[in-house]
């Protein structure tokens, strides 16, 4: 990488984390602040008060319990994702079948299925097959959803193996299961850490089909849990800030602690 | 052979299928009828009465109007943002890891979280402009953004762009970092400069990368629709009412399933038909890695 | 108050699927009779997940230590429209809730056509009281065509303007008691540097308030009712024309500000604006103590006053009607499997346990022993008390009490009443424009 300071781009990139952080600092003032304080200060002030009071009520109304939820269904769509999508992009870039081929425009057109209009007859599919109320109910529509991107971001990264990798595994003999497991899923990478940003991301912040599957407070996941900071006709700011703050939290965690892997990883394969 | 059968593609293709294209497939036979959502009722058969109605709707063809206006701020807002910043944070420094993990935060939140913090910024009275009030005068153009059509669109724009680019800005410091340092190199022995090597050599590099996140950003932008509904709630009079808050507002709140399920799938078919152009007009189906040949 | 929510989570947009067969295996459009297939010795009961369902889950856990059939408490979205939509595609399912709330006659009258509620007259045959103890006003909104749907819960919630005494005794003004002293003063606040009329204009609900009243005082409440029902000739008659020129000069005399448009109610835009002292009035209904004050009852003694909506000089309405929201409702399936256990928890919506709860949520409970229980909360300052006993005295002495017009008509038309008083406000539309959306809007029932 290059070495020399670049002055031009650091001011830019300066400038663009002032825009970033301003609405993240309001969020983080008004979360250790008491409603009070917050009424009094409106949201551009400087914090004067520090108090755990939110997250103490938060946690009390089971909050604990809803960010539990939502990292067990993250993690189970993106695990979903995970299995279900590789092979259908090797499938896609390497098959001679056209029917397989043709595979690659239907998703391309179920990338803008938007959620809300199909979400009820989901919702019968769910019951049907005994999964309403659960989070792997969640889970595998959200996946579903998930499906079309993370094909497209899966065969971008796998037609980046060169062809004479492939004739190298034939010509060893490899089957496409050995050929699948020694030399595509290794040089996805980059595609792979992709899918799992995204994937994650989607079924962390997903509100409407946890809404409309779920109804027990044992499967409740965060963005439902927000509602215990509203009232039917107002809100409680300095609380829905504090909340918040607890679903941002753990996903930031998970970056920094993965940054390194997955700055790696979609690196891709230059990047070895 | 080593090249894989349609067996491999079964699983996933039967998972979407039977999640999100029967569903669909619900959704299209809907737009035939007349519905109210309630499941006790049976839908009424009205052949293409739906879809009539929609060539002469002024207002929907307003909010494709809106709909496109956005796309196009989207994407010349957010790819060049999340490009040089992307290429920025590639580089070595540690400073910028630490950086690049705040750009990450707003992707975190919830469309709630993002609304409520945004309509307190832009409160003329308390926010953004009544601060900014001693160095740039009282009632200027920020005084009114969600008041005056072209600044409410202008901002739901800019919010997006705060919210989404942090994800195409990932993508790209993933693509740069990719890039191999010998390239660079050999260029600065050629003598090319800064902002040459930028272009002969990062951009073109960063070819897949600009496909997979501009479709990510066109169709999310396509789809999306929370953050209008609670921040602007399509107005100031329709100005931010694009294709997904319109068919919410005239198809599932007004309990119009019908009309609704009908522009859900124009919505589905045009959207499907840009991604579609974009990646053949990349050559993104059929393309062998940028890197081919190096 | 479908709408009048504050739209804060990922909206729900829904469309169903009731496929004609879904239809046929569930047995024909109406649900009749107890559904076998709902889970055993349970039922459910769907609220609206905000805070306030603490008191509904309260209730469930006292009913629950006597009842062999357990009550569970589930929390639906924290959105009106969306809750609804939530209800309305659950319906007939075995997982369909038996007990779930509404917000008025037009809000279920969809349900009641499907044949998914049960009539509660025979509940309320056997135990009077479910009627009886709740104001007359606000128990027959959901009686349809004789038979009653709904039961009265959590608070009532009429609209009146609120003023800072601080800001008003500062310029000299006492506060207005006719529409002209709103227009006089308007001027004289305007001069001292305050915005006279704090205005969530970015929510369309709150413009629709003033709407309300000015039809209220100009034409009076049963005109409104019978213009909401369908009769167009009230939107273009000359009183309503009045009604709009009078909103046209308040907003012309910039009584609400400039940038109106952009103040949310949701993020605390107009209700800071008076607790700063930057704005001198506000309409807004009776949870406005709570957002205005935010927890502060010094504000609310020293600062803080409410007075019913002033009179229009020469109006057709009668003195003191009001508008907003009445309550919500307990709405019950028609295939409930265990109806006898509904009834029992139904009682619980005027024991005193539940109402006290309501109180301390700083819901007004809708029922007609309400006054006297606010006296005997030792927990609730004397200011609030004050409050409360206004707002009982309100809603007591009223005439006609109209429901929020966007709740009063059908679903259909719920965001084109909105958008239109909206439209009026910003200039998109003059008086003609106004009156033509309002007659498509109504003419749908």
């Amino acid at each position: 990488m290059r070495t020399r300071a670049n002055w031009p781009a650091g001011v830019l990139a300066g400038a663009w984390l002032l825009i970033i952080l301003v609405p993240v600092y309001v969020m983080l003032r008004a979360a250790f602040e008491s409603r009070e304080t917050y009424a009094d200060k409106g949201p551009l002030g400087l914090p004067t008060e520090f108090t755990l009071d939110n997250f103490r009520y938060a946690f009390e109304q089971g909050f604990g319990r809803f960010l539990a939820n939502s990292v067990t269904v993250a993690v189970l769509t993106v695990a979903v994702v995970l299995i279900l999508v590789p092979p259908l992009a090797f499938a896609i870039v390497r098959s001679d079948s056209r029917t397989v081929r043709q595979a690659f425009k239907v998703m391309l057109f179920g990338l803008a299925i938007p959620a809300q209009v199909v979400v009820i007859p989901v919702m019968y599919l769910i019951q049907y097959i005994g999964l309403y109320d659960t989070l792997i109910g969640i889970a595998l529509p959200t996946a579903a959803f998930a499906i079309p991107m993370s094909t497209l971001i899966l065969t971008g990264a796998m037609r980046e193996i060169r062809g004479e990798l492939y004739e190298a595994m034939a010509m060893d003999g490899s089957g496409p299961v050995r050929t699948f497991f020694r030399l595509v899923l290794p040089l996805s990478r980059g595609g792979i850490a992709t899918v799992i940003v995204f994937t994650a991301l989607n079924a962390w912040n997903n509100y409407l089909l946890p809404l409309v599957l779920t109804r027990s407070e044992d499967v409740r996941v965060a963005t439902l849990g927000l509602g215990v900071f509203q009232q039917q006709y107002s809100l409680n700011i300095p609380g829905l800030m504090s909340a918040i703050l607890m679903t941002v939290l753990p996903m930031l965690l998970i970056y920094l602690f993965a940054r390194r892997a997955l700055i790696r990883g979609l690196m891709g394969v230059g990047g070895k | 052979m080593s090249r894989p059968s349609a067996v491999w593609a079964l699983p996933a293709v039967a998972f979407f299928a039977f999640f999100a294209l029967l569903p669909l497939a619900v959704a299209v036979g809907l737009s035939f009828t007349k519905y109210n959502g309630i499941r006790l009722t049976t839908p009424q058969f009205v052949g293409l009465d739906n879809w009539t109605r929609m060539l002469d709707d002024a207002p929907l063809h307003r909010a494709v109007g809106v709909t496109v206006v956005l796309i196009v701020l989207a994407v010349a807002t957010q790819v060049p943002v999340s490009l040089l910043i992307g290429v920025w944070a590639a580089g070595p420094q540690r400073m910028r890891a630490a950086v690049t993990a705040l750009y990450f935060i707003p992707l975190l939140m919830s469309t709630a979280a993002v609304a409520v913090l945004w309509a307190s910024l832009v409160d003329p009275n308390f926010g953004l402009p009544a601060a900014l009030a001693p160095l740039i005068g009282p009632d200027t153009f920020f005084s009114d953004l969600l008041g005056e059509p072209a600044a409410a669109l202008g901002l739901v724009a800019f919010i997006y762009l705060w919210g989404a680019s942090p994800l195409h800005t990932l993508l790209y410091q993933g693509g740069a970092r990719a890039i191999p340092e010998t390239l660079y190199q050999a260029a600065e022995l050629d003598g090319a400069g800064r902002v040459s090597q930028f272009f002969h050599i990062t951009l073109p590099l960063l070819k897949h990368t600009m496909i997979t996140s501009t479709i990510l950003m066109v169709v999310g932008t396509f789809t999306t629709f929370d953050l209008i509904l609670i921040l602007t709630h399509g107005g100031p009079s329709g100005a931010t009412s694009n294709l997904p808050y319109f068919m919410y507002d005239r198809g599932i709140a007004a309990l119009d399933f019908g009309y609704g399920s009908a522009i859900a799938v124009v919505l589905v078919v045009i959207a499907g038909l840009v991604s579609w152009a974009m990646v053949r007009a990349s050559g993104y189906d059929k393309m062998e890695g940028t890197q081919e040949g190096i | 108050m479908m709408n009048r929510n504050l739209r804060l989570t990922r909206r729900t947009v829904v469309v169903g699927a009731a496929t004609a067969a879904a239809t046929a295996a569930c047995g024909g459009p109406a649900a009749e009779g107890p559904n076998e297939d709902r889970p055993e010795n349970e039922i459910h009961v769907l609220v609206v997940g905000d805070a306030a369902a603490e008191a509904e889950e309260a209730a469930a856990e006292r009913f629950n230590a006597t009842s062999d059939v357990k009550v569970i408490v589930d929390r639906g979205s924290t959105a009106g429209n969306e809750y609804s939509t939530s209800v309305r595609n659950a319906v007939g399912t075995p997982t369909a809730p038996d007990v779930f709330m509404s917000w008025g006659a037009a809000n279920i009258k969809p349900l009641v056509d499907a044949g998914a509620l049960l009539a509660l007259d025979e509940f309320i045959d056997e135990d009077p009281a479910l009627q009886e103890s709740f104001l007359p006003s606000v128990f027959d909104e959901e009686v349809i065509d004789g038979e009653t749907y709904g039961i009265p819960m959590r608070g009532v919630a009429p609209t009146f303007l609120f003023y800072n005494k601080q800001v008003l005794a500062a310029a000299g003004l006492e506060p207005v008691q006719t529409w002209d002293d709103l227009l006089a003063q308007s001027a004289t606040l305007q001069a001292s540097g305050v915005t006279p009329i704090g205005l969530a204009g970015t929510d369309k609900w709150p413009t629709q308030m003033w709407f309300q009243y000015a039809f209220a005082r100009m034409l009076g409440n049963e005109r409104v009712a019978a213009g909401l029902a369908g009769d167009g000739d009230v939107w273009s008659s000359d009183e309503s024309r009045q009604a709009l020129a009078l909103l046209a000069e308040l907003v012309d005399a910039g009584a609400f500000g400039d940038d109106f448009g952009s103040v949310a109610y949701g993020s605390d835009g107009s209700a800071a604006l008076l607790r700063t002292g930057k704005s001198a009035y506000e309409l807004m209904g009776t949870w406005y103590y709570a957002d205005v004050t935010a927890g502060d009852e010094q504000f609310a003694e020293t600062t803080l006053g409410w007075i019913p909506f002033p009179s229009v000089d020469g109006g057709g309405g009668q003195a003191g009607e009001i508008a907003g929201n009445l309550s919500n409702y307990y709405n019950v399936a028609a295939d409930t499997r265990y109806p006898d256990t509904v009834r029992g928890f139904l009682k619980e919506l005027y024991g005193e346990a539940f109402l006290q709860d309501q109180l301390a949520l700083g819901n007004l409970p809708p029922t007609t022993d309400a006054a006297d229980l606010v006296q005997q909360q030792a927990d609730l300052s004397e200011t609030r008390k004050t409050y409360l006993a206004f707002v009982i005295g309100l809603v007591d002495q009223a005439p006609t009490f109209q429901l929020s017009w966007d709740q009063a008509v059908p679903a259909e038309s719920l965001t084109t009443v909105q958008n239109a008083m909206a439209d009026y406000f910003n200039g998109t539309i003059d008086a003609d424009g106004w009156i033509t959306a309002m007659q498509g809007a109504t003419s749908v029932a």
